[in-house]
């Protein structure tokens, strides 16, 4: 498996999912592959650099929160339907920034 | 997002624009303060919530001169509360939505149960302060009635605004003492010092996003208005009078401050920012309350200094405590203590170390919840010193 | 017949209790004899009223 999903059950229930990943992300790739009108930027989390890519009202990614690991955020204002629609297309897009062959299922 | 409404922060963690104090809060503690006060019919307490946001939203406004009218609507996005449209508003007046709300929205995580009211109050005050100040009417110069909210199914909130007439008592923000006279908060903890965390948690960059809230640590947060709250929770207990209820009322605002502490300082515990800021200096469950202590005294509460701290006890002082402070500006020196919030803190924090064992990564669910606020050992919390009764600090002790 | 500790267990109950007594704007509640079975009347007051409280 190239990356395991959970979701964030606390609080805005179903809103974030956290995703590790066993390999080595290109962030740039995977950014560039969720579309032009993604907006970027960096944060700072201590000595941690992380990257942060957000599609307004739809969703927000951030790269990095730990070794493997990132957080993808739907927003409040996107719909059920949106949601998972947006969830698909991230998970295509990390499979396809990974070096590995495209996983089976998650 | 004009550099107008950059928030400052002082050296003594004293967060403001436009001369308002602002305090970061959560869904939770925003839904069981509102619940808690409108509790008992006959206080009009919604009317409290209204006006108070009135007040906050007008005297904000006017401090930052910020000039537009669009400002008002970037201030409600940057501070958490969601997307307004005040386009409608002519001075008679008209009707105002909102397409993201923080209350109309974010409380239901909170609540766990269906809504029978509508949420977004605030929402409501908020509008009817900016508008007034927007066309130039004195603070009170607009109601805002909620018409439909997000809360109850709504698929946006809804308010219509009217004028009213000019009332000299009107609430009125005030501008919180400096409290200068006040000791200098003591340095408790190795670790960390206060203004490297202050710098580490201004970069996380806490503000509203591109649909106005704020997601973070597994709550939603706000940016808020510190004279709202208190006006809230002082406003209530003055309104009780002698009616024999008020200690019933304060332990509930501690209460709301406790599940406030147990979910924010929960998701801050379990979150990779915590990790990646903290577990380089943290070594021990102590470390752990002192460093989130730091965390808190970035939030514009006050400072926090964990005098002592053990599996059984810990002794807490709040250096420039907003409650008392916003206690001593509205009502003058009070007869009792009257910090809810970090009493219940206090009781949240010490629980999740030392009951709940947060740092070995529980899930932090309503069952968690439960468990730990059944224990047998559970902590208590008692206010010894009060800024509020003319001490120099607030003091809390947690004991089991 | 039920007793004011059956409908209120535990810390999180002594907590509801105090919100059923702003609620019914009845302080005296709290100095009842949580063990000592209410009156039908009351009772019935006290769960309507803690069923406003648990509603959001």
């Amino acid at each position: 498996m190239i990356f395991a999903r959970h979701s964030d059950s606390r609080c805005q229930r179903g809103l974030t999912f956290v995703y590790r990943y066993g390999f080595e992300l290109d962030a740039g790739q995977l950014l560039g592959a969720l579309g032009p009108d993604l907006i970027c930027a960096e944060q700072l989390w201590g000595e941690r650099k992380v990257i942060i890519g957000i599609l307004s009202r739809r969703f927000e990614v951030q790269i990095g929160v730990r070794d493997g690991e990132l957080r993808f955020m739907h927003r409040m204002s996107a719909t059920l339907d949106q949601r998972e629609s947006d969830r698909a297309g991230f998970e295509a897009a990390l499979s396809m920034a990974s070096p590995q062959p495209p996983p089976e299922s998650s | 997002m004009s550099n107008a409404l950059q928030v400052q922060m002082s050296s003594n963690g004293r967060r403001s624009l436009g001369g308002e104090a602002l305090v970061y809060h959560c869904n939770f503690y925003n839904y069981w303060l509102q619940k808690t006060i409108l509790l008992v019919d006959g206080l009009d307490m919604g009317g409290v919530i209204h006006d108070a946001a009135v007040a906050s939203a007008y005297a904000c406004l006017k401090g930052l001169d910020a000039g537009h009218y669009s400002s008002a609507v970037k201030l409600f996005a940057k501070l958490g509360f969601g997307l307004m449209d005040l386009s409608q508003i002519d001075a008679d007046g008209g009707t105002v939505t909102t397409s993201v709300s923080h209350y109309g929205q974010c409380l239901s995580a909170a609540a766990g149960a269906e809504f029978a009211r509508p949420q977004s109050r605030f929402d409501a005050g908020f509008a009817a302060g900016a508008s007034a100040w927007g066309h130039g009417r004195m603070s009170c110069g607009f109601e805002g009635t909620v018409q439909a909210c997000m809360s109850l199914g709504a698929s946006e909130g809804k308010i219509s605004l009217r004028g009213r007439k000019p009332n000299s008592e009107f609430f009125r923000s005030y501008r919180l003492d400096q409290n200068n006279d006040g000791p200098v908060p003591p340095k408790t903890w190795g670790g960390l010092d206060q203004a490297a965390v202050d710098e580490a948690v201004a970069r996380l960059q806490l503000v509203g996003n591109e649909e106005g809230l704020i997601p973070r640590f597994g709550v939603m947060l706000t940016q808020h208005f510190a004279h709202f709250y208190n006006r809230l929770s002082f406003e209530f207990l003055r309104r009780m009078g002698d009616s024999g209820m008020r200690i019933a009322g304060e332990h509930l605002l501690l209460d709301a401050g406790y599940r406030c502490a147990f979910h924010t300082f929960g998701g801050v515990f379990l979150s990779p920012e915590w990790e990646s800021l903290m577990s380089p200096v943290v070594a021990s469950k102590s470390d752990a309350a002192h460093a989130m202590a730091s965390i808190a005294s970035t939030l514009g509460w006050g400072r926090w200094r964990l005098m002592e701290v053990n599996e059984r006890r810990a002794v807490m002082r709040v250096y420039d405590d907003y409650e008392s402070l916003g206690y001593r500006s509205m009502y003058g020196q009070a007869t009792r203590p009257v910090s809810f919030l970090a009493a219940g803190g206090l009781g949240g924090l010490m629980n999740l170390l030392y009951l709940g064992d947060i740092l070995s990564g529980p899930e932090l669910d309503s069952a968690y919840f439960e468990k730990v606020f059944e224990h047998p050992e559970a902590f208590t919390v008692h206010q010894t010193q009060s800024i509020a009764m003319g001490h120099g600090f607030s003091e809390i002790v947690a004991e089991r | 017949m039920t007793t004011l500790n059956q409908l209120f267990p535990g810390n999180l109950g002594r907590l509801k209790l105090l919100r059923v007594m702003l609620r019914l704007g009845m302080p005296e509640l709290s100095k009842y004899n949580a063990n000592q079975p209410l009156e039908p009347m009351l009772e019935r007051r006290v769960r309507q009223a803690l069923h406003e409280v648990e509603a959001g």
